[in-house]
């Protein structure tokens, strides 16, 4: 049993002071988004030598913004990040306790590494994540926060196929979320396991290791509808058809309730594949269709081209070549319209010249699929055809 | 991740340190070949910077102690 203690007056006080100091901080980090809206891109470089913005408030607040626009505007969010790298740097040497500047630089560092990542420059991402993980020293204190970074690190690897290096890391991190009792990030290590086995083909482990998951307890209904189609997906590869259609038509039903139309379409794109997969390939294009136009309206070309080229693969199965050609050249007009990455253009061009000289496979289809989705996270990635 | 509601960090703040300071040494006494002071002093940097480490309510004394222990480790052999 702990005995009574009294705490050092100092040491209280010191952690009161710093306790109303970061609530100032935050209070005024709350103009920040004002400031960063009215300020020109080109001009932010000049606001990380204000000494009222060198602060731990102001840096937690950037930190969230990151978070917000990485999904959205991951240009905007890198710009962001590179103003709270330059902020934590310039924080001056005695104005926190060492451990929460080695925090706060850490995690400047990790949210610009995300963001590189994220544009497609995985090398440089890992070189900022090795910044990362030097501010944080030797202090054991700020393992978790090592942690974070190492599991940036393994999401990172994954995109450069260092898969091993990746696995070895996700096993460490999560054992020290587990130990720091960070449910949701012991569950995203089981998100990312899933994803690196996917990507190794091996969808038997990957749909148990999502099945795990989903059988845990602390996870969104977004995650969980994420999970049911990622199972669902595995389903697929592994011909376990009704498996998929439950748990595509799960993530529809989720995504539906969540208000997430666009995620629901494509869990709706897998239920057309399921067809064409199971010999229902009539039925597959059919169903396939009109998720396609939805896609074009909502201006998800991508998306739409993915579809396509789902449908073609169908084609290709009814040796309907003719038509596939077509289609193939009306993806490739989307795609220059849209001014998608020209290598997803040169592989679908590739792609129409097989079906002009009407040796195109099915396989080849896919394959332009699956490279076509690999450019979302390597954009410089070469087209081998098959 | 970096979102920050505001159980994410303790609401009362010098209860917090008070209740969480002895609980925190003689986690580090009991295990570590260290004395008090040295725990004292592990102790007061994991509650520093549990101020900018966002943790949930339910977890933040966990989170406590999970890197106090990874802290005294670093400092000193477990028996």
């Amino acid at each position: 049993m702990s005995k009574k203690r009294t705490p050092d007056p100092e040491r209280l006080a010191e952690f009161l002071a710093i306790q109303k100091r970061l609530e100032r901080e935050r209070a005024a980090a709350a103009t920040l988004d004002n400031l960063l809206h009215t300020t020109p891109t080109r001009r932010w470089p000049v606001l990380a030598e204000r000494p009222d913005l060198q602060t731990c408030g102001t840096l937690e607040r950037l930190g969230k913004l990151v978070a917000d626009e990485v999904g959205r505007d991951p240009q905007r969010a890198q710009a962001i990040a590179e103003l709270a790298v330059s902020l934590a740097e310039a924080i001056p040497a005695h104005a926190y306790p060492p451990m929460m500047t080695a925090h706060v630089r850490a995690h400047a560092y990790k949210d610009l590494s995300t963001t590189r990542r994220l544009l497609g420059h995985n090398q440089e991402s890992l070189d900022i994540l090795t910044r990362a993980e030097e501010q944080l020293g030797d202090f054991g204190a700020l393992e978790h926060d090592r942690a974070i970074i190492r599991f940036s690190r393994a999401v990172t690897l994954q995109e450069l196929h260092r898969y091993s290096e990746s696995m070895t890391l996700l096993v460490a991190c999560r054992e020290v979320f587990r130990v720091h009792k960070d449910e949701r990030r012991v569950m995203l290590c089981g998100l990312a396991e899933g994803i690196l086995l996917q990507r190794l083909g091996k969808f038997r482990e990957s749909r148990e290791t999502y099945l795990l998951l989903l059988a845990g307890t602390n996870m969104t209904d977004e995650d969980r509808a994420a999970l049911h189609k990622a199972i669902g997906l595995c389903s697929i590869e592994l011909s376990h058809f009704a498996d998929a259609e439950a748990n595509l038509t799960r993530a529809i039903a989720l995504f539906r309730e969540l208000g997430q139309p666009m995620e629901g379409l494509k869990a709706q794109a897998g239920l057309g594949r399921l067809a064409i997969r199971k010999g229902d390939v009539e039925h597959g294009i059919a169903y396939l269709r009109p998720i396609r136009r939805l896609f074009l309206q909502n201006s998800l070309t991508e998306e739409a081209g993915i579809c396509a080229l789902e449908i073609i693969e169908g084609m290709l199965k009814l040796r309907k070549a003719a038509e596939a050609e077509q289609l193939a050249r009306l993806v490739i007009h989307e795609f220059t319209s849209a001014g998608l990455n020209a290598r997803a253009i040169s592989a679908l061009g590739y792609l129409t010249e097989a079906l002009a000289a009407r040796n195109a496979t099915p396989a080849l289809a896919g394959n332009v699929r699956e490279y076509i989705l690999s450019l979302r996270t390597e954009p410089e990635r070469e087209f081998r055809g098959r | 991740m970096r979102s920050v509601p505001s159980q994410d960090h303790p609401q009362q703040p010098e209860a917090f340190y008070r209740a969480q300071l002895p609980i925190l040494i003689d986690l580090v006494t009991s295990r570590f070949d260290l004395d008090e002071i040295t725990a004292e002093d592990l102790a007061h940097e994991i509650l520093l910077v549990s101020l900018v480490h966002p943790v949930p309510a339910e977890a933040r004394e966990a989170w406590l102690r999970a890197s106090l222990l990874y802290a005294a480790e670093r400092r000193s052999p477990a028996r």
